[in-house]
């Protein structure tokens, strides 16, 4: 046997044939090229129902979207609470706000004067439990438990809208996303290897059940937190010493009164009881609560003609601070909520992408 | 040496070919599946009918006296391109949603490297049956013989290598079910191409479904295999197809070589 070596033309129809030779497996089985010549598997998407065949540099870009779409979606679901949460308690303390006439008049009235005489006096005998007019004021101004009723239809309010705006979050990323998918689907060959991603399962937090789960979610811890919160921030503000009201404002008429009573209950006795004998006695003691009761009710104008406005306003004050306190609280808890819920998804779809993570890189 | 060189360069054109529609089969559109069916049938057809005719003329040359009129009438033209037509059209539509199926690059990669041994066998055999064999058939015979050669090698390979391939478990559904969920899985833009592709799709869940159903039953592991095997061994008519469209390259270019001139033509 020879061996012959081959010449130019041969070599060049050998070169040939081997480069062609090479190309052809390369391009049939790309696992035989260099990993940097590779093309990448491609990726199979399940989303809406729907399967996609994408390279992994789309699933990759869809995952950056769906990392943006989310923290858009956070900003604007905060947006959203502070929205719905200051809408809500505006309405709420409209309808306090419009009850403080009717403290005023209750503050300014015979009654609640004694009202307040009566617990400066068992107060003095330490017979008191509490603040009854810190209860009262609330009683009047906050209408009892209506208030916590209110403030837990608050939170209702913008449980629901939270889920609505929650759930349109997740049909706007399910449009976005589906629409890259579907600018680059390519025919899909028989399924093999390649990684799949998986987008129904985490979908289903957004919207239909998962928006009504996070809204349960939501409407469980809130209805605690209610009760929780509004109790103790009312009793704070009720007892508040007020302007005009108080201790003090109740002694300072006392001691007017005491001083005006014994002129008024003498000269009552000399000017309105003419009487004599056993009759004089029982008028005596009427023409003399008459005068005490005109005298506290003179007194009590004059004190609401000087201070209604400013215990208004006192009470205005305190309603802001209320309110200021309630949206702090509320926004805290909802600001809390969504974080923690923004923070599961987005993890959850970065585990999902989790097969092109190569690509997902920001 | 050098024709060896040349028929296995002449071979990477019709690779390419099948190449690009496995590559972008299930991109491809109705038209371009149906002129890509029609070329492969073309080009099949004019191998099978020619070779045919070979195998007809050494028939009439050993059989039939050159004067009769069956001579004329046997010698085969409409009729032979028909049978021919007749075989290459599935033959090249089974080829094309083979490979537009591919679900693993192995098929392609097993065509791509069999082919230059076809060209290597068929040398060979040409060589060794060149005392033994009439010039006029030895090209078709000892094609033939490379032929069933590297079916059989490429038949056991591909169903060795589809023994330890993975396959959807279709063992809890019912028959219907697995036809129907390997009929789902089938995407291509030509919806010819799909429904061809489906029923491909079909018959494989038809044999996986029949095995993962029932040899799991069969005691014996060497009866196991062996039935597994013959259910897997779905792949012989695609590599049939496969060895038909490489054999009709290798008759057009090497056509002269196929009709040598009879010793009454060879004479001056």
């Amino acid at each position: 046997m020879t061996l012959t070596i081959p010449g130019p033309a041969m070599s060049l129809r050998l070169l040939l044939l081997a480069a062609g030779w090479v190309l052809l497996l390369v391009v049939a089985d790309p696992r035989l090229a260099p990993s940097t010549l590779r093309p990448a598997p491609p990726v199979e998407v399940v989303v809406d129902g729907r399967q996609f065949s994408v390279s992994p540099s789309v699933a990759g870009s869809a995952a950056r979207l769906s990392a943006d779409r989310l923290e858009v979606g956070r900003a604007e679901a905060q947006a959203h609470v502070r929205e719905l949460v200051g809408r809500e308690l505006d309405r709420v303390f409209d309808s306090v706000h419009e009850r403080l006439p009717a403290y005023a008049d209750w503050f300014y009235s015979l009654g609640g004067e004694y009202a307040r005489l009566s617990w400066v006096v068992l107060g003095a005998m330490g017979k008191l439990d509490g603040d009854p007019l810190a209860a009262r004021a609330a009683e009047i101004v906050f209408d009892g438990a209506l208030f916590e009723q209110r403030i837990e239809r608050v939170f209702g309010a913008v449980n629901e809208g939270l889920a609505l705006r929650i759930e349109a979050t997740g049909r706007d990323w399910l449009a976005e996303v589906v629409a890259v998918f579907e600018r680059q689907d390519r025919p899909r060959r028989a399924p093999g290897p390649q990684p799949t991603i998986a987008l129904d399962d985490v979908l289903g937090d957004f919207v239909g059940s998962g928006s009504g789960a996070f809204a349960g979610r939501l409407t469980a811890s809130s209805a605690a937190s209610a009760g929780v919160v509004v109790g103790p921030l009312v009793a704070r503000v009720a007892a508040r010493p007020t302007v005009s009201g108080g201790g003090r404002a109740v002694a300072a008429r006392t001691a007017a009164r005491t001083l005006g009573k014994s002129g008024t209950a003498g000269s009552g006795a000399v000017l309105g009881c003419g009487v004599t004998g056993p009759a004089a006695l029982p008028c005596a003691l009427a023409v003399g609560s008459a005068a005490w009761l005109a005298t506290d009710w003179l007194l009590l104008q004059a004190d609401e003609w000087v201070h209604r406005d400013a215990l208004i306003a006192d009470w205005e004050r305190r309603l802001e601070a209320l309110r200021a306190d309630l949206e702090a609280v509320l926004l805290a808890y909802y600001e809390a909520q969504v974080d923690a819920w923004y923070d599961d998804v987005s993890g959850r779809v970065e585990r999902t992408f989790s097969p092109v993570a190569g690509s997902f890189g920001r | 040496m050098s024709a060896i060189l040349d028929d296995m360069l002449w071979m990477l054109l019709p690779l390419a070919a099948l190449v690009a529609v496995a590559v972008g089969g299930s991109a491809l559109s109705d038209t371009s599946f149906v002129l890509a069916t029609v070329a492969m049938s073309v080009m099949m057809s004019v191998g099978i009918a020619g070779r045919a005719k070979v195998r007809r003329g050494m028939f009439l040359a050993s059989c039939v006296v050159p004067e009769s009129a069956w001579y004329w009438r046997l010698r085969g033209s409409f009729l032979i391109w028909l049978l021919a037509v007749l075989r290459a059209v599935p033959l090249a539509t089974v080829l094309v949603v083979a490979l537009a199926r591919a679900e693993h690059p192995r098929t392609l990669s097993a065509f791509i490297v069999s082919a230059p041994l076809l060209v290597l066998l068929w040398h060979f055999w040409r060589a060794r049956l060149r005392r033994h064999v009439q010039a006029r058939v030895l090209q078709d015979v000892a094609l033939r013989l490379a032929q069933a050669a590297v079916w059989a090698m490429l038949v056991i390979g591909l169903t060795f290598a589809a023994l330890y391939a993975t396959y959807p478990d279709l063992g809890d559904g019912s028959l219907g079910q697995a036809v129907r969920h390997e009929a789902a899985r089938q995407d291509a833009a030509s919806g010819l191409l799909l429904g061809l592709m489906q029923l491909a799709a079909a018959k494989d869940a038809v044999s996986w479904w029949l095995g993962q159903q029932f040899i799991h039953a069969i005691v014996d592991p060497a009866f196991r295999l062996t039935a597994w095997a013959i259910v897997l061994a779905t792949d012989a008519l695609v590599v049939w197809s496969y060895l038909v469209f490489c054999s009709s390259v290798l008759y057009l270019v090497r056509w002269r070589g196929f009709h040598p001139p009879t010793r009454d033509e060879a004479k001056p």
